[in-house]
């Protein structure tokens, strides 16, 4: 009995300092900063990761594969949300029927009329793009926008349109610098500037 | 334990294993395109406090419609969610555990406390699983939801979600490791939230007749010998004599209606299992004798009953 005793009593200690030492360590590593964190169509609120169960049956529900458990970079508030990574595909909210809002068991995710989604908005980062950095015309990002969202000048530069993106992350998936790409959705709220107004590219 | 009365253990065993299967699959079937069936998140539905976070949230009252049916038959019948559907319950009950070896002895038969204490017979229990729910429960009020920690479904879901996906589910593998160490079911017992919360509607539903519920454990004051072997046989260690002499019902609210103590009890008709009433299922070939009667009553002092 007594042993048993100190057992249970170290059993909960331990854990307890473990759980402690899990969450710090997470909203440490928030404070680092981590990779934009995108939400899947309907989950943009800021208050969503309190409303969020952390299920998984987003994640598993989604056509294109394209979610994933928000990982321990993006904080222990965050973990194991789901996190839209374009890299692993693009979001079809327009041909899905919202698989991931339909999974959702608490309602998190919520289902706002197509025209209204706006899941980011991509840019264009200058200095790793090949159509700016090194004058080739790449045309793939603009290409694949379903949205009009790309324009390119005579010299195939890539610029986005902010008001027509809805983040639905096709360019950041097929971008040619992959897997760093140089066009990437970010969340509305914290688009980094294109820069520069677009004159001309360097070199 | 011959028998009839042990096959009601593997019959558990086998309800438990269908349904931990059947948890397996709706996580499996929940790819895409969403089936038109609402079953595939339907574990998660059932659960009260999933299902309350969904109202919360959605105001669909109406989508909670199979936790409600769950708290009913609760109300009724106890936690029969916890010993015979419950994917993690049954998953960590499983669990080849460390402190069963040291069950075998009488002297672990007291009922403790969180820190370890003994706890004397009518003493109230310090379970962390109220204050826990009712920290859930406020948080929830206020708009946070920390089910995700602590709500078995969620976390079992979440489990089988990740090994789909490839990676390795920590929290589950932390708490078949608690299993392990400290009991099958310490998890259930004195922290899983939505235990407490079907403790807590069972203990409101105590007081009704065993003819009421659909399933009941029923205790013949008359037959028992108190000689501790239902207590022994309990997985999750909550058998003291708190039951009703009023309805003759074990009223003890986290009985989860295994049955195990049915089978492990050696007198007759002291303990039965009833489906609406009837009797499926009862203890005993031994009549009661008062030789037997005195030889255990040296256990029955030591077990607290």
């Amino acid at each position: 009995m007594r042993d048993l005793k100190i057992a249970r009593r170290d059993f909960l200690a331990v854990g307890a300092a473990g759980a402690a030492a899990f969450f710090a360590y997470g909203l440490l590593r928030e404070k680092a900063g981590a990779a934009p964190l995108l939400r899947p169509p309907g989950a943009q609120d800021p208050d969503f990761s309190a409303r969020c169960l952390r299920c998984g049956d987003c994640v598993r529900a989604c056509l294109t594969q394209c979610l994933e458990p928000a990982p321990r970079e993006f904080g222990a508030l965050e973990l194991w949300t789901p996190r839209f990574n374009p890299a692993l595909g693009k979001c079809e909210f327009e041909l899905c029927g919202r698989a991931c809002a339909e999974a959702c068991p608490v309602r998190a995710i919520r289902r706002p009329p197509d025209g209204e989604v706006r899941i980011g908005t991509a840019a264009v980062n200058r200095a790793k793009c090949i159509a700016w950095n090194e004058g080739k015309a790449c045309l793939v990002c603009h290409e694949r926008c379903s949205y009009g969202a790309i324009e390119s000048d005579s010299r195939g530069r890539p610029r986005v349109i902010a008001e027509k993106c809805v983040g639905c992350g096709a360019c950041q998936n097929t971008c040619v610098t992959c897997p760093d790409p140089a066009i990437v959705v970010y969340p509305t709220e914290a688009v980094p500037s294109e820069g520069g107004g677009g004159r001309k590219g360097r070199s | 334990m011959k028998g009839r009365r042990r096959a009601v253990h593997w019959v558990r065993r086998a309800v438990q294993l269908a349904f931990i299967a059947l948890f397996v699959a709706m996580a499996w079937a929940a790819s895409y395109p969403p089936s038109a069936t609402p079953g595939e998140n339907l574990f998660l539905r059932v659960d009260p406090l999933a299902a309350l976070a969904a109202a919360r949230w959605s105001g669909a009252w109406l989508y909670l419609l199979p936790a409600w049916i769950l708290l009913g038959l609760t109300l009724l019948s106890g936690r029969f969610f916890c010993g015979w559907i419950c994917p993690l319950g049954s998953a960590l009950e499983m669990t080849p555990s460390l402190e069963k070896r040291r069950r075998g002895k009488l002297s672990h038969l007291r009922p403790k406390d969180v820190l370890g204490r003994t706890i004397g017979k009518g003493s109230l229990r310090l379970r962390m699983k109220y204050p826990l729910l009712a920290a859930l429960l406020i948080l929830l009020l206020v708009g946070v939801n920390a089910l995700w920690i602590f709500d078995p479904l969620v976390v079992a879901n979440r489990a089988v979600v990740f090994v789909f996906l490839g990676s390795v589910p920590v929290v589950i593998i932390a708490m078949f490791v608690l299993a392990a160490v400290v009991g099958p079911r310490f998890w259930c017992q004195e922290m899983c939230p939505l235990g407490a919360c079907l403790s807590a509607v069972s203990m409101a539903g105590s007081r009704l007749p065993a003819k009421a519920s659909p399933l009941a454990l029923v205790k013949d004051h008359a037959a028992c010998t108190y000689c501790g072997r239902c207590a022994l046989a309990c997985p999750f260690g909550i058998i003291e004599v708190a039951d009703s002499e009023r309805t003759g019902r074990l009223a003890l609210a986290d009985c989860a209606l295994c049955g195990e103590c049915v089978a492990a009890c050696p007198e007759k008709g002291a303990l039965s299992l009833r489906v609406m009433g009837a009797r499926v299922l009862a203890s005993g070939k031994r009549g009661m004798n008062r030789k037997n009667m005195e030889d255990k009553s040296e256990e029955a002092a030591a077990c607290g009953i």
